[in-house]
């Protein structure tokens, strides 16, 4: 089985000078992670929350260096899904 | 030892203001106080940042909302690297909620969407049936901030796929770790039935 990273975009607003978009990840087929790709030009935050129907024992992480990222890259234990929310310029 | 911090930006939404930054732990660092440029603070969130997940989660280390934003201590493993945010403001609507296990700390509205903080102590059973009406009836994303006095060895989850639900009852499960404290901030609208 091919292991696929897909990102969603599932909501986005504004605050008085940035664009905030949340969404859902899913890791499949063995995939830990891969890049959001949130439509910013420069990401300058990100978090993410895991979904999952009982308590986890690893959580996930943000492998870059904000702000400056594009397309933020996640490392998550196999398979995992969850959300994430982005800031980003307008 | 060391542990720094930096503001790497800011906004509005709504009545909060809002700072978000970096967090560096070296030579063996456990946490520290952030510095987050703001004054009455609701709530902080953390995000582990680096090329490997986690097995110990960075917590907060206070009884929020409500503290001076120039200190908000956080512990974290060994020479961890993170991000924080953090929100300030008057409370001008908080309330109990219905599932007598959260607090609404405050409620906050930008661009056609609904922002709500709120404070979590798990009563003993691992999960929350987490009901935000009326501040919310559709939730469409959810985040979970551990407080505690030691890294958590477990992380708590968003038991739901959003939006949620279809009939815009504001309400959604988690799993939990059994009588620990959370902070959540949740988006959403008030949405028709």
């Amino acid at each position: 089985m091919t292991a696929t990273f897909t990102p969603a975009i599932t909501g986005i607003s504004r605050s008085s000078t940035k664009r905030l978009k949340w969404g859902t990840y899913l890791c499949a087929g063995g995939s830990t992670g891969g890049d959001i790709d949130v439509g910013a030009r420069q990401v300058e935050f990100i978090m993410l929350a895991i979904k999952a129907s009982s308590v986890v024992a690893t959580g996930s992480s943000v492998d870059e260096t904000l702000p400056a990222a594009v397309k933020p890259t996640i490392v998550t234990p196999s398979n995992q899904g969850g959300y994430w929310l982005a800031l980003s310029k307008p | 030892m060391t542990f720094t911090s930096a503001i790497t930006g800011k906004t509005k939404i709504g009545r909060w203001r809002v700072k978000y930054g970096t967090y560096t732990n070296d030579s063996g660092s456990v946490g520290g106080d952030i510095n987050t440029g703001l004054g009455n603070v609701l709530a902080v969130f953390l995000q582990k940042t680096g090329a490997a997940t986690t097995t110990d989660l960075p917590v907060v280390n206070e009884s929020l909302p409500h503290i001076a934003g120039s200190a908000i201590s956080i512990v974290t493993k060994a020479d961890e690297t993170g991000l924080w945010i953090a929100f300030e403001g008057q409370v001008r609507d908080s309330y109990a909620t219905a599932d007598a296990e959260s607090t609404i700390i405050d409620v906050s509205r930008s661009d056609g969407k609904i922002y709500v903080l709120g404070s979590i102590t798990e009563g003993g059973d691992g999960a929350v049936a987490l009901d935000l009406t009326p501040a919310l009836n559709k939730i469409e994303a959810l985040f979970l901030q551990p407080l505690d006095t030691a890294v958590s060895s477990d992380a708590p989850v968003v038991n739901e796929t959003f939006p949620v639900p279809a009939n815009q009852s504001g309400c959604v499960t988690l799993a939990t770790v059994t009588s620990k404290s959370y902070l959540f901030l949740a988006i959403g609208t008030r949405g028709g039935t």
